[in-house]
């Protein structure tokens, strides 16, 4: 069943129709949140807010728009909202995550698999260059795409994923095999 | 040599050539860990509990109650449309998303670019820049603007440089704040923004029992600001439906304009 039918369903008031909506692009959504937040919790905030506030804003969406483009917004919005104020708390609270002398992280065991390396170097990133980060090189939008999401003009999203790169190029440098 | 970034974190598409084996140039990390792009696109399934957490969005979106989302206090986030003057309209119905209200807080219309002629002809609006270029193709206009820069030039210098200042008298508005909060847990709201030096402390908001809407009214000087709510002392959030939002030093921030006296 196509995303207009779907669409079609759940506005006129059918559950089954919108549960398979949410259905459909639940793990789109999980994995950018997850991936963005890194927290299960945020994660689960962030994306069963999303779904809400798109279902109850079905009739907002028109149909020249793609779908999941027009839900992809507000749960970058959602994902953001936590990030930045997760963000805040850690530098009010508990400061920046240690960093090695030598580039690495500390907290990073040696036995660490390199995804995980991956991720906590990600975590170290600024929210808004980790968001960059990911829908560049995560998602792989281009940066059109990324400015219609985000709101940011295009040439903040690449100096956002530039600033991005250079600190997990920094982070992660050592352990890159050409 | 340096890889590029694109090569350093591959895109999906060059991954995916990875993956069939073919010998890639590009950069990987760590050896045998995937690229970024394929440590995002693996599964996160692992990490969720995806039955427990669908069933829970499903319920969530059944027993929200019927006009918590309004029509026209969504449609902002959805097709980018101000929603100030949505706002300003119907303060008194509750929404999700915060509302800026003031008598004042909407927009001059942008001029109209085109002009209707008495026999319904639309004709473009001649530029001002234009008319003041043909004039200054005339030799006593530039002989009149050289005398004027001159008699300015030499004013100033007799004054000395002054700094334009902002009369401290500068007629103040009204403007109302309201952040709709369904979760019952929270305990205070703040308003923090560039009026107050972002201190979530001198601000608080009011919950109103009846829709759990959180409001402040406060005065402010015509011009731009921008503000965030802060909940508990602590999750500083913006409106994540306003369409107005810029990037501020710590982030983004939702912005208001106020239109002074015209």
């Amino acid at each position: 069943m196509s995303d207009s039918e779907l669409i079609a369903r759940a506005l006129a008031g059918d559950r089954a129709g919108q549960d398979a909506l949410v259905e459909r692009y639940y793990d789109d959504c999980w994995r950018y949140a997850y991936r963005l937040l890194g927290d299960k919790a945020d994660a689960e905030d962030a994306v069963q807010e999303t779904f809400m506030r798109a279902m109850l804003a079905l009739p907002q969406y028109r149909e020249h728009q793609r779908f999941r483009a027009w839900l992809f917004t507000i749960l970058v919005n959602q994902c953001r909202n936590l990030a930045i104020a997760r963000s805040r708390r850690a530098r009010r609270f508990l400061g920046l995550p240690a960093i090695g002398t030598d580039g690495s992280l500390g907290s990073v065991a040696p036995e660490s698999l390199p995804d995980d390396e991956l991720a906590a170097a990600l975590e170290t990133l600024d929210p808004l260059h980790r968001e960059a980060v990911l829908l560049r090189f995560g998602e792989g939008l281009g940066y059109a795409d990324m400015a219609r999401l985000t709101g940011a003009s295009e040439s903040a999203l690449k100096m956002r994923v530039k600033r991005g790169c250079e600190r997990l190029r920094a982070l992660l440098g050592p352990s890159v095999t050409p | 040599m340096m890889p590029s970034n694109d090569e350093y974190f591959i895109s999906p598409d060059r991954a995916a050539e990875r993956d069939d084996g073919a010998p890639g140039g590009a950069a990987s990390i760590g050896g045998a860990s995937p690229t970024l792009a394929r440590w995002y696109r693996a599964s996160a399934r692992n990490n969720c509990d995806r039955t427990r957490h669908l069933n829970a969005i499903s319920e969530a979106i059944a027993s929200a109650r019927p006009g918590e989302f309004s029509r026209d206090s969504l449609a902002p986030a959805i097709d980018g449309s101000d929603n100030i003057d949505a706002a300003r309209a119907d303060d008194a119905r509750p929404t999700m998303q915060s509302r800026v209200t003031a008598a004042s807080a909407d927009f001059p219309p942008p001029a109209p670019r085109l002009a209707l002629q008495d026999d319904g002809r639309a004709t473009a609006r001649p530029r001002e820049f234009l008319t003041v270029r043909r004039l200054s193709r005339t030799p006593w206009a530039r002989a009149a603007a050289l005398v004027v820069f001159a008699a300015g030039g030499i004013a100033l210098l007799a004054r000395g440089h002054r700094e334009p200042t902002i009369p401290p008298t500068a007629p103040t508005r009204d403007v109302g704040f309201a952040l709709r909060l369904p979760d019952a847990t929270v305990r205070n709201v703040s308003l923090a923004g560039d009026f107050n030096g972002w201190d979530a402390s001198t601000l608080p908001m009011v919950r109103d029992p009846a829709d759990g809407t959180w409001r402040v009214r406060i005065p402010l000087a015509p011009g731009r600001h921008t503000y965030s709510y802060v909940i508990d002392g602590t999750r500083w959030v913006i409106d994540p439906l306003a369409p107005r939002t810029v990037e501020g030093a710590l982030g983004p921030t939702n912005v208001i304009a106020v239109m002074g006296d015209t």
